[in-house]
């Protein structure tokens, strides 16, 4: 009996197979059928099947190429939902290989000509003791802005990094087509999933403003029936309290229904404090500057929306209430937590008058515990209002 | 002779100060970084911009003054000084010493001909400015933003019977149903002949009043939109009118009035 199929390639078939696609390369059309199946694999994904595939590619390679201490992983851009996002085949590669892989990543992001170009990277630090190189290409995804990775991590020699740059040729063009789609239907369903909790956020809030509305109606009519008629004055108390709280909670779903109604588009934090500067900078003669020095901090898109509402209710109530001239926005990491204070140099809040922003302002409060995150608003020193949100983002998340 | 000696200057022997006095009189600030853009060389105006002592600096790394956003500038630059040989220009923010940001305009080149490094630049603090610009820009966005937002249609047009247009503000589609660059020195559009045949002479002339008498003129005619129906606006406007007391132009605004 011939072994055929469970034999290693020998050095010679290796020769010729790498020879033969460099002579012929690859294109779309003459992909192979396990390759084609490969990019079907990947836009079908799950998170979790998506380290298996991974696995099988690493597999692969580590049978054509020999060498057994291979690790591959990809990486995605980094979405709302997190920073890149990189599964590898080997769980325990965080530590080792994957940390610097993606520090070096967040550095080429600053690099406008990062996107078409194929690194070739040496491992610092513990890395490079293990002689060890990483190879980190580009993966152009279509609707996306900034590219996906493909990184491995090899102690080949210079003879063998040659197959490997023609091994992983149809490898990457099949990644970075399955994951064109892949990052799209995690797109789309991220936008369904937004629209239908808003749709069902602004039906609720309607119904409840209804019922909230009719109740504001008759409890006022009951105060006045109460100032008319009544002779016990803790009924008269008692009226008046359901009258004005009922006013209030009429008030702030109102507000509510308002904010829900807003269209939020961003993907980022940086985005949405540009949007926002945009949109109320059209309406003011206020000087607004942005200051973000987390310019790489990824927020779940929970804390996105809430964080979006909260800012875009600081900047009207600056625009409309602060008398300010010149108005900031900063984000900053402070004792490992980050912070985000809009701020203005206007006239400052006079607690002591009710107006009908504070009913926005205690929903901005309320917006921020939904997403453990702290709200202070006050004076700020040297005039005008300060509005801080401390908070923490999913990397910092205690265990 | 003695003119002679009155012209002669004594031989060239050198300043009387160093290189360094030199360099820490400058109100601009000096600095030379190495490979890895580490800092060998702050002169003194580096302290009173970054708030940090010359000895804490030499040593650390440029980008670690910068703001996060601004690093990428400055590795384009240096990218550029690699590709080009020239020296470069940017703009980039400091952290100052109270945490507040500093405008800064860099021009940064390669120190020797061979080699990117190390690069010697020059910082200078343009934060007055900066500010100025910002207040400025935000004055004019606003008056733009305004006249975008008036449910009307601001004006200056030339004083002919066209009343060709030199500017009109976006309220022109609410008015007239064309967009404003549509109306905007166009030949084959203007004004004047969307104003009805019946009400074109009435205008004419109380304009012509108006101008003549240097006066406000309050307008109320019929004109005919872009879906070909007639709607009857109002309009108050002026003469522009040169020192010399020279008619440039008629200025004012055109709204659509409730009756008919």
């Amino acid at each position: 009996m011939s072994a055929v199929t469970d034999q290693k390639p020998s050095r010679s078939f290796q020769w010729l197979q790498m020879w033969l696609s460099k002579a012929r390369p690859l294109t779309p059309s003459l992909m192979p059928t396990d390759y084609q199946s490969l990019t079907l694999d990947i836009a079908a994904a799950s998170e979790s099947s998506m380290r298996d595939i991974v696995h099988r590619c690493q597999q692969r390679l580590r049978y054509l190429l020999r060498d057994h201490s291979l690790q591959l992983a990809i990486a995605l851009p980094a979405t709302e939902q997190a920073a890149t996002l990189i599964t590898a085949a080997d769980k325990a590669a965080q530590q080792d290989w994957l940390t610097p892989v993606q520090h070096h990543i967040r550095q080429l992001r600053h690099r406008a000509a990062a996107a078409d170009t194929v690194f070739n990277t040496a491992l610092s630090g513990a890395g490079r003791t293990a002689g060890r190189e990483i190879f980190l290409q580009t993966l152009a995804l279509k609707g996306e802005t900034e590219p996906g990775w493909l990184a491995v991590v090899s102690s080949l020699n210079e003879y063998d990094k040659e197959s490997l740059h023609s091994l992983t040729r149809p490898m990457r063009d099949a990644f970075a087509r399955g994951l064109s789609l892949y990052c799209q239907r995690q797109r789309e369903i991220r936008q369904s999933l937004h629209s239908e909790r808003r749709a069902q956020a602004a039906e609720l809030h309607d119904s409840l403003a209804q019922v909230l509305g009719y109740m504001r109606i008759r409890s006022a009519r009951l105060q006045t029936l109460m100032d008319e008629t009544c002779v016990q004055p803790h009924m008269k108390t008692i009226s008046d309290d359901l009258a004005d709280q009922t006013l209030v909670a009429y008030r702030q779903v109102r507000e509510l229904i308002r904010t829900s109604r807003l269209n939020l588009r961003e993907q980022s934090l940086d985005q949405m404090f540009i949007n926002a500067l945009e949109e109320f900078e059209q309406h003011s003669a206020i000087v607004f500057q942005l200051d973000n020095r987390c310019p790489d901090l990824s927020v779940n898109h929970r804390q996105l929306t809430q964080l979006s509402y909260i800012v875009r209710e600081a900047l009207a109530n600056i625009v409309r209430h602060s008398h300010a001239s010149h108005a900031r926005i900063r984000l900053f990491r402070k004792h490992n937590k980050v912070r985000l204070t809009i701020e203005d140099n206007g006239r400052g809040i006079d607690r002591n008058q009710a107006r009908s922003d504070s009913y926005g302002l205690t929903i901005m409060q309320e917006r921020a515990s939904s997403i453990a995150a702290r709200c202070q608003i006050s004076n700020r020193q040297g005039g005008g209002t300060r509005v801080e949100i401390t908070f923490r983002t999913q990397e910092e998340q205690p265990a | 002779m003695t003119l002679l000696k009155f012209f002669r200057t004594d031989p060239v022997t050198g300043p009387d100060y160093s290189m360094n006095e030199l360099l820490n009189s400058l109100k601009d600030v000096v600095f030379s970084v190495s490979d890895g853009d580490q800092l060998q060389y702050v002169n003194h105006c580096w302290e009173t911009l970054t708030g940090v002592s010359k000895k804490d600096t030499v040593g650390r790394v440029l980008t670690s003054f910068f703001h996060p956003e601004d690093i990428s500038i400055w590795q384009n630059a240096l990218h550029d000084v690699a590709e080009t040989r020239l020296s470069q220009l940017i703009w980039v923010r400091l952290v100052g010493p109270d945490d507040e940001l500093r405008w800064c305009e860099m021009r940064l080149q390669s120190m020797r001909a061979g080699s990117l490094y190390p690069i010697s630049a020059t910082l200078c603090d343009i934060t007055p400015q900066v500010r100025k610009e910002e207040v400025r820009h935000a004055s004019l966005r606003s008056l733009n933003g305004l006249i975008r937002g008036v449910p009307a249609m601001l004006f200056r047009s030339r004083n002919n019977l066209s009343w060709t247009m030199e500017y009109v503000s976006d309220g022109c589609l609410e008015v007239t149903g064309y967009p404003a660059e549509q109306l905007m020195n166009q030949s084959q559009l203007s004004y004047g002949s969307m104003i009805d045949p019946q009400d074109a002479g009435y205008v004419w002339t109380a304009v012509q009043d108006a101008l003549n008498n240097n006066t406000a003129y309050e307008l109320k005619y019929r004109i005919c939109d872009a879906e070909g129906k007639r709607r009857t606006v109002r309009e108050k406007g002026r003469g522009i009118y040169s020192a010399s007391g020279q008619v440039l132009g008629v200025q004012g605004v055109v709204f659509e009035s409730d009756s008919q």
